[in-house]
């Protein structure tokens, strides 16, 4: 019925004011529930793209059983040992699903400039994959604004003899280490500790010594040589982490164990695939388990919660009120045009006829609207993006910079929620009118 | 008589008041956009009060920060890089002891002192961070609600040896066993009776850096275990007596006075007062509200998050209820031409019938907000009471949803509203002001 | 001859009484035959360490100490893959260091070193410089009398806060002795033998053979430190000075 479509065209025309009050109050709904939409959907790739590559988690990680509980309690008891690793590995470098896998190892001890010593928490990763996430597409699309380090290169950039270590920089400021390797020439000795000026002496060298209990039991202590600084993002933190190589750790807890294996993948939707497929190649003797279970990512899953809460609350309410504007509009509409109504049943129009008539002016008014509004929500997301806004939402280092990123399926599957309601509320108003009979509606005393 | 209302507007306003009163059917659905606007707006307003209340309770007294930290300037930002550095000597004790002394408004004032180090169970070092303090002070800074404030074990003022306060997840990293589960009473403090606490070997031992750059070591006995609301803190965070602290560090040192108000609205008006005070006797301190303090940043930074979503929400309502009351005005206007022709042919003016209108839009708007109060109150009193929780992702227990009744908000939304929906009016009603009044009588909608 | 026995009598009489040694004279006697040993050009011993737990043996570290004055230093001979590590005594002061380490770490005295021995218990002792002594009383330890005192700290960054001490009447050297937490609570005890002997101006001293110590919570967790060939021996300031380490 194109005539219809031309009809419905031409009927928007007759009442711009209204048309476009409606219009705008959808197309601001729309855009705010864009921009919501937007919000979250890069808040959520930020956190998983964080957890998954910044801090290491990996997707799957393979724990010996009870591993992942148990190891901080008891290291050489609840670790996988060199024939375990190997096996692993194996099983790994044969899957093409892997992208790629790290060991890991962490534990505590003691950080020392010479003359000072100070606690500290330390995590091992291996350099080359620690360099390859740092540089992964995903962290490149999530994350371009992130930085890694404060100062100074990665741990990749030196041979592993040299004990290359990342400091937070609230330890290297406690420790007196403000001055980095790379700023002192190639072979430049050791200062002697003078304890009475500890810490003008200790800014003399890039070097420390980690002291701690090896797993054995026994003392141990490494050199370690501080190539780079970081920052922890939680002040309470950064005044003992360290980031070194998975060999200088087991050379400091005297083993060769590891605590677990981080295992990427190449397609993350394979995820649960991949993971029932390892642990059934493991057998009982290990976990394997997934990135976002929440005793695993706790801060990860307990803020998409709320922020999927958040958003579902936010676009049910702005959902509503589009919704009661339309079916005020359309009632306002359908009462006006009571006698043209009349007019067209006593012509010889059906009620379906009339009902399709002003959908089709709904479906053409919302359209428009929404598309408009898409405009809007697109243009204010690129104005908000280049305004380079950083907040500080908890738990996240260096705060982050406010930027949206409008998934196209989410906003076209909004876009047609908000559609179908505007039709259903024009449905309902124009259905409630339909009751009457031509000659109620063309006396026009039914406003 | 209301001064400043000549009996002609407040004739127009009880037109105004009358002509709503009957035509409130037309305008039923704005009114319904108008009052879910108002309620969305205000329960999230009563949802961020709510978390702020529940945050200023976890913090101000069970994690006794208190209301305001007094301390050493700088020591916000740097102490955790130079612990010593900005401490407080006991010189300067005796000034903030001075500072605080016959001040009516402190309810309770207690000595902190910032530890951090290494825990040893004799298999496994773990780092642990946390503070030294006069529990005695402390009882009072937490109140009789978070007297208790153990989920295992005994608090340091029931423990006969008092020892440590360990984070749960600290706790379970050296090898103590205990029912994690948090049992609560109504108003979520903690049960008050001591459950089942084992830890391996009595004593665990403690290695710092001293005052003086020693390496020092003592063993000390667990009295309890906590929950200390941030995973990150759980895993790492205890609590031992001030003089335990102090004799390991080697030091009579503190890091900072916390105190606890009589009334938090004077918190402003405290640190003006002891700023002021310090700066008069040049002494180095500095007063920071707790909220204010990094110690709250986790906390701070939540609600900026919030305070973000709420802006734009509160923006798209703003822009729906003008719309939606300019369309339901529109329509009024259109519909009433000729009885604007008959006011204009009695002798109003045209701002008269612009006043008439934007009135009927005022109280359109005003009774809208009216009715969302009401929906607010009820949405409100329900979900609180149905006893829901929620995780916010660096919580380590999950937080009652609750709404609390946000007076303010309410006021100044609805005045906003109102506001919105008196301009809207204003603005649709000036062309049919402009009608000459013959064309008006014989306009035909 | 009547006059022999009232004159043996009167001798006897006039024969000086030997008063009780004071707290800080026991003290110096016991810190002795666990080589405190002042006016020597040094000392120097073996000991093994070796360290049970829940009735097994963890682990066995043996070590050679040299000693002068307050300064000490223990250095492991093996096991293997521990050989050359030290642990530097100067006064209060402790440095662990191992061959190829840039710089010597402190730490502390009472950090544990192996199983139940802390840092501080390998070298000598030094409780006459380090504890206030208190008598407490007299008690009776493995069938000997021995006298009780209650050693409080001097210093922040001695080993033990608290100690109390058994001291033998017989020869003056410790039996036993209860390390106390802050709180005044035994948390570990050791007992000592005494098989060993070492010569000081021509004469001849006990000097301890083992030191048993277990976790006072958990007799099954015991180290135990056996003395080996304690002997006078010479030693140079220099071997004792941090700085030597490095080069």
């Amino acid at each position: 019925m194109m005539s219809f479509w031309r009809l419905a065209f031409r009927n928007l025309g007759r009442n711009r004011k209204r048309n476009f009050a409606t219009g705008s109050a959808m197309a601001f709904g729309f855009a705010g529930i864009l921009l919501l939409t937007a919000y979250a959907y890069r808040a959520k790739n930020y956190l998983r793209v964080y957890t998954v590559y910044v801090v290491h988690t990996g997707h799957l990680i393979v724990f010996p059983k009870n591993g992942f509980e148990k190891f901080a309690f008891e290291p050489e008891k609840f670790s996988l040992s060199a024939a375990e690793q190997e096996k692993i590995l194996g099983l790994l470098k044969a899957d093409p699903a892997v992208e790629r896998f790290e060991r890991q190892i962490h534990g505590q001890g003691l950080v020392g400039n010479g003359c000072v010593s100070l606690p500290f928490m330390a995590r091992g990763y291996e350099p080359e994959v620690d360099h390859a996430l740092r540089e992964h597409p995903q962290v490149k699309l999530w994350m371009p604004k992130f930085r890694y380090l404060l100062q100074g290169r990665g741990l990749e950039a030196y041979p592993p003899e040299l004990g290359a270590l990342l400091l937070s920089r609230g330890l290297s400021s406690a420790l007196g280490k403000t001055r980095l390797h790379d700023q002192f020439p190639e072979s430049a000795p050791v200062s002697l500790p003078d304890c009475e000026h500890p810490k003008e002496q200790a800014a003399k060298d890039s070097n420390v010594q980690l002291l701690s209990g090896a797993w054995a039991g026994n003392l141990s202590a490494v050199d370690g040589e501080v190539v780079g600084l970081f920052t922890t993002g939680v002040q309470e933190t950064d005044s003992s982490a360290i980031m070194g190589s998975v060999e200088l750790l087991q050379k400091l807890f005297s083993t060769d164990r590891v605590a677990q294996i981080a295992v990427w993948l190449k397609n993350p939707d394979t995820l649960e695939a991949s993971r029932a497929k390892l642990a059934a190649q493991l057998g009982e003797d290990f976990e394997v388990l997934r990135w976002n279970e929440e005793r695993l990512s706790p801060y990860y899953v307990g803020t998409v919660n709320f922020l999927d809460t958040l958003i579902r609350a936010g676009g049910l309410v702005l959902s509503t009120i589009i919704a009661l504007s339309v079916l005020n509009s359309a009632t306002m509409t359908v009462l006006e045009r009571s006698q043209e109504v009349g007019m067209y049943r006593s012509m010889g129009f059906r009620r379906r006829h009339i009902r399709q008539l002003y959908v089709q002016e709904s479906l053409l008014l919302s359209f428009f609207s929404l598309l408009c509004g898409g405009i809007l929500g697109i243009v204010a997301i690129r104005l908000i993006n280049a305004a380079d806004i950083l907040y500080h939402p908890p738990g996240v280092a260096g705060g982050l910079y406010l930027i949206l990123v409008l998934p196209a399926g989410q906003a076209i599957g909004a876009g047609t929620f908000i559609l179908l309601l505007a039709l259903l509320a024009t449905l309902f108003a124009v259905s409630t009118r339909l009751r009457q009979t031509p000659a109620d509606l063309l006396g026009g005393t039914l406003r | 008589m209301i001064p400043g209302f000549d009996s002609r507007r407040l004739l127009l306003a009880r037109l105004a008041f009358r002509n709503i009163r009957l035509n409130w059917r037309h305008s039923l659905a704005t009114m319904l956009a108008i009052m879910g606007g108002f309620a969305a707006v205000s329960l999230f307003d009563g949802f961020l009060l709510a978390l702020h209340e529940y945050n200023e309770e976890h913090y101000v007294n069970k994690g006794m920060v208190g209301h305001v930290i007094i301390e050493r300037e700088g020591a916000a930002e740097h102490i955790l890089e130079d612990l010593w550095g900005y401490s407080l000597s006991k010189e300067d004790q005796s000034s903030v002891v001075a500072l605080l002394d016959g001040d009516q408004r402190v309810e309770a004032s207690m000595r902190y002192l910032l530890l951090t180090g290494l825990i040893s169970n004799g298999k496994t070092n773990s780092l642990f961070i946390g503070s030294g303090l006069e529990e005695e002070n402390g009882v009072k800074i937490r109140g009789e609600g978070w007297a208790w404030n153990t989920i295992a074990g005994l608090p340091l003022y029931r423990s006969p040896n008092p020892g440590l306060i360990m984070g749960s997840g600290l706790a379970q990293r050296l090898g103590c066993t205990f029912d994690p589960k948090v049992i609560q009473n109504k108003n979520g403090t903690y049960l008050a009776e001591e459950r089942k606490l084992d830890c391996p070997g009595k004593n665990f031992q403690l290695s710092v850096t001293t005052e003086h750059s020693q390496v020092n070591a003592a063993d000390l006995p667990v009295s309890g275990v906590t929950d200390f609301q941030l995973r990150e803190f759980n895993d790492k965070v205890l609590v031992m007596p001030l003089e335990h602290a102090q004799r390991l560090f080697d030091t009579d040192r503190i890091s900072r006075y916390v105190v606890l108000l009589k009334n938090p609205n004077m918190i402003p008006a405290f640190v003006r007062d002891i700023r002021a005070r310090a700066k008069e006797r040049n002494l180095p301190l500095e007063a920071i509200p707790w909220i204010e303090h990094p110690v709250a940043s986790m906390a701070k930074g939540g609600l900026e998050v919030m305070d973000v979503f709420r802006g734009l929400f509160l923006s798209v309502v703003a822009v729906i209820a003008a719309m939606s009351v300019a369309n339901s005005m529109m329509k009024s206007i259109n519909e009433r031409i000729r009885e604007i022709g008959t006011f204009r042919s009695f002798g109003f003016r045209r701002r008269d019938i612009i006043w008439l209108f934007s009135l009927e839009g005022l109280f359109l708007g005003f009774f809208s907000c009216l009715g969302g109060i009401a929906v607010t109150s009820l949405l409100a009193f329900v979900i609180s009471n149905l006893g829901l929780t929620f995780n916010a992702g660096v919580l380590s227990t999950p937080m009652p949803l609750n709404f609390s009744m946000a007076f303010l908000t309410w006021v100044t939304t609805l005045a906003t509203l109102s506001l919105i929906t008196f301009l809207a009016s204003w603005l649709v009603s000036r062309k049919a002001a402009q009608m000459v009044v013959a064309d008006a009588l014989r306009y035909i909608a | 001859m009547r006059l022999f026995i009232p004159v043996l009598f009167a001798c006897l009489l006039a024969t000086p009484s030997f008063a009780a040694p004071t707290p800080a004279e026991l003290l110096a006697s016991s810190d002795r035959a666990r080589g405190a040993a002042k006016n020597l050009k040094g000392l120097s011993w073996r000991s093994e360490v070796v360290s049970v737990e829940s009735g097994k043996e963890e682990s066995s570290v043996t070590y050679t100490v040299k000693v002068l004055g307050n300064d000490a230093l223990a250095q492991v001979t093996q096991p293997a893959r521990q050989k050359g590590e030290l642990v530097l005594f100067n006064d209060r002061t402790l440095w662990y260091f191992k061959p190829g380490l840039k710089k010597p770490v402190n730490i502390s005295p009472r950090q544990k070193l192996v199983g139940q021995a802390a840092n501080g218990d390998i070298a000598s002792t030094q409780y006459a410089r380090d504890y206030d002594a208190l008598e407490a009383g007299e008690d009776t330890v493995n069938g000997q009398k021995a006298w009780k005192l209650e050693l409080k700290a001097k210093a922040r960054n001695v080993t033990y806060d608290k100690i109390r001490y058994w001291i033998s009447k017989s020869n003056q050297v410790a039996l036993k002795a209860e390390f106390l937490t802050l709180a005044g609570v035994p948390f570990k005890v050791a007992e000592f033998k005494y098989a060993n002997s070492i010569t000081i101006a021509g004469t001849k001293f006990p000097f301890v053979s083992e030191m048993k110590i277990h976790d006072a919570n958990n007799a099954e967790n015991k180290t135990s430190i056996t003395y080996k060939n304690p002997k006078e021996e010479a030693h140079a300031a220099g071997l004792f000075n941090v700085n030597s380490l490095m080069k």
